[in-house]
């Protein structure tokens, strides 16, 4: 078992014919990762020839799930028709929809928040790499060849300080049991939070990984959520320690507001709650191996 | 996108919401009308992207960025001293802002200044409406005075919920009605708009006990721009760094910083990493700049570019870790552009790493590769003090 995915997903790439979806399918089936469809409104009845796999293409998400049982959405639709992508899934009533997507409009993610509060689908992302469970599946754009299966699980806000971690632990002979990017955004699906409580409940996790940034308090929430119920070691870093206030650092989330969402004030939130943080990212894994013998 | 307050206002008034009405000056030949318009008292504003306009200062001067002009020679003088001036506010930076537009408004009487804002929550993520009692100060200092509403997306804003706010902030029972169509219409512009922020500080309460908006901040969504050809007419480009704008042309991130080591790197977190390695080290970092996931050779090229257009770049950092990018691309990039006056340190990771790394020992021997982050860094802090 891993979170969220696993060998047996089965995953519909909206946006599939677009050039990061077409590329990013390539690469997932390589790893083995089972695409089962693809959507898009004008192409249906098609199909796109990936090496030997011949994936059909159907014009809606619904039509899609009910010809295959896709139980996992993976969106690289543009930003300005990503949420009608996002919508549709959760219309559809896909378990899990993960949102490549970098672009898509704040108001918009507020409006997708509430409609899945009254849905049964999780959303990762928008913003973010997806997620990759190491040797099993990969729904995510990641590098699958500085991960290692094993039992640590990482959540990050980050692309490629995710990889940086992977590489890292890889390094140090630690595998990893899950890889989730939540995002970049300032309001995404699952925070870091909501994926802790999911690895606190895998028996094939025994240590998390948290990176975080600038920005919003979800760090800060989730040391509150892992001090009062976290039972796996955890380890943390936080990026932008010298990055200035009112400036956004490329993620449209990353921007200092006030006093409390400065690195330096997330770092000692953390600390406050006993939670080791990394000075360096790259000091990860030996932060980790500080409270963690895998 | 931040936008100017005179804008701002503009967007007040085609949503109903009272505010002080004024007059732009953007050269000393519009003196003359100025004064026309305004030929006693009047308040003066600085137009720039910052706060703190009123305890801040126009370099060269003791004028302030908000003044009370209060007679027509003073207004004139007011203008002559200070347009093309620089104002530094403690949210400017040391090199503060120049100002090209002077916006002159109606003196109002008033006699409380509250504080009214719309943005979004991020935790519970909805829209918050906050009030407090304590207007026309910088709010932070101020927290505890705070009071706010949270609006299901929805269905939207409704009467009691503002009622609410009109209870904290303690308004008369004459003024409800007032302030209910007031917020109301703040929420519609706030949706409509694709806003992030809109920031009334001070909402002013007139001796005749009408409510007026005299000062105003909005900051929209750049994601959503795309929506609002109107609001994109509203960018200010001399605000804007012109390597910022390049930048964003090559579909990459920098934002400037104050030190002189720039940084190249594949991604934001690992960008901000980046620079705090750097500090960690004793160095500073002169950019932030993320290449995005791709990272072509187009980009590296225009990015070594744009980082050695910066007259404070004494050295030149490269950070890749590849994953969809490609080192041995990204090494193409840095093939193109490499500066020979100052030195470079590359560090490549991930996907064709050693391609990379091959590619650049063979044709740029000047470049210092480095696998390791952290000797990296400490190497490139350690040469550019040594210059």
């Amino acid at each position: 078992m891993s979170i969220l995915i696993d060998r047996h997903s089965k995953i519909v790439v909206c946006g599939i014919t677009g050039q990061m979806g077409r590329f990013h399918t390539q690469k997932c089936l390589a790893y083995g990762s089972q695409i089962v469809a693809g959507v898009n409104p004008d192409k249906g009845r098609t199909f796109l020839e990936c090496d030997t796999a011949k994936i059909p293409i159907f014009c809606t998400v619904a039509e899609a799930r009910e010809a295959t049982k896709a139980n996992v959405a993976l969106i690289f639709v543009p930003p300005a028709f990503a949420t009608d992508s996002i919508f549709e899934c959760i219309e559809a009533e896909i378990p899990l929809v993960i949102a490549i997507t970098e672009g898509i409009p704040v108001h918009d993610m507020v409006r997708v928040k509430a409609r899945l509060a009254r849905s049964s689908t999780r959303l990762i992302g928008p913003n973010g790499p997806g997620v990759l469970c190491p040797g099993k599946c990969n729904a995510s754009i990641m590098p699958t060849q500085v991960a290692l299966p094993g039992r640590v699980g990482i959540v990050s806000k980050s692309g490629t300080l995710t990889y940086e971690a992977m590489w890292q632990l890889s390094q140090h002979g630690i595998g990893q049991s899950t890889c989730v990017g939540i995002g970049g955004d300032p309001i995404t699906g699952t925070s870091h939070s909501d994926v802790i409580k999911l690895f606190n409940e895998d028996p094939e996790t025994d240590a998390i990984v948290m990176i975080g940034e600038i920005g919003g308090l979800s760090e800060v929430q989730a040391a509150e959520y892992v001090s009062k119920h976290g039972s796996k070691p955890l380890v943390a870093f936080i990026a932008g320690s010298s990055a200035p206030k009112a400036k956004r650092m490329g993620h449209a989330g990353a921007m200092i507001t006030g006093n409390s969402d400065t690195a330096a004030a997330k770092i000692a939130a953390l600390r406050d709650y006993h939670i080791p943080v990394a000075e360096l990212p790259s000091q990860i894994a030996q932060t980790l191996l500080t409270v963690y013998r895998p | 996108m931040n936008i100017h307050e005179f804008q701002a206002k503009e967007l007040f008034v085609e949503y109903n919401i009272p505010t002080t009405n004024g007059l732009v000056v953007r050269s000393l030949s519009e003196i003359p009308i100025a004064l026309e318009r305004f030929p006693e008292k009047s308040v003066i504003k600085a137009q720039i992207h910052a706060g703190g306009r009123g305890k801040g200062t126009i370099v060269g001067t003791d004028l302030p960025g908000v003044y009370l002009a209060r007679s027509a020679e003073d207004t004139a003088r007011y203008i002559q001293q200070t347009l093309g001036g620089v104002l530094v506010t403690n949210q400017t930076g040391s090199q503060g802002k120049r100002i090209y537009a002077l916006y002159l408004c109606d003196v109002v009487e008033v006699e409380h200044e509250y504080y009214l804002s719309v943005q979004l929550d991020r935790s519970t993520a909805k829209p918050m409406v906050t009030v407090s009692r304590s207007g026309g100060v910088e709010i932070e200092a101020n927290a505890k005075n705070l009071y706010s509403i949270f609006i299901d997306p929805e269905s939207g804003i409704h009467a009691f919920q503002i009622r609410a706010l009109a209870r904290a902030l303690g308004l008369e029972r004459r003024i409800v009605p007032n302030f209910i169509e007031l917020v109301s219409n703040l929420y519609r512009l706030f949706c409509d708009k694709d806003a992030t922020l809109i920031e009334i500080n001070p909402l002013g309460l007139t001796l005749e006990g009408g409510l007026i908006a005299l000062d105003a901040k909005v900051i929209l969504d750049d994601n959503a721009l795309y929506r609002h050809p109107e609001l994109e007419a509203l960018r200010d480009a001399a605000e804007d760094d012109p390597l910022e704008d390049r930048a964003s042309r090559f579909s990459m991130n920098y934002v400037a910083a104050e030190g002189d080591i720039a940084c190249i790197v594949n991604g934001a977190g690992l960008a901000m990493a980046t620079m705090d390695m750097i500090a960690f080290y004793g160095g500073k970092a002169a950019n932030f700049l993320d290449l995005g996931s791709r990272a072509d050779p187009i980009q590296v090229r225009e990015a070594l570019r744009i980082v050695q257009e910066n007259p404070n770049t004494r050295g030149i950092f490269v950070n890749v870790f590849g994953g969809i990018a490609q080192c041995d691309v990204v090494a193409e990039g840095i093939l193109e552009q490499c500066p020979q006056t100052m030195p470079v340190v590359v560090r490549l990771q991930g996907a064709s790493a050693e391609r990379g790394q091959q590619l650049l020992r063979e044709r740029a021997p000047s470049v210092v590769l480095e696998n390791d982050l952290e000797r990296s860094v400490q190497m490139i802090v350690s040469k550019v003090r040594e210059r």
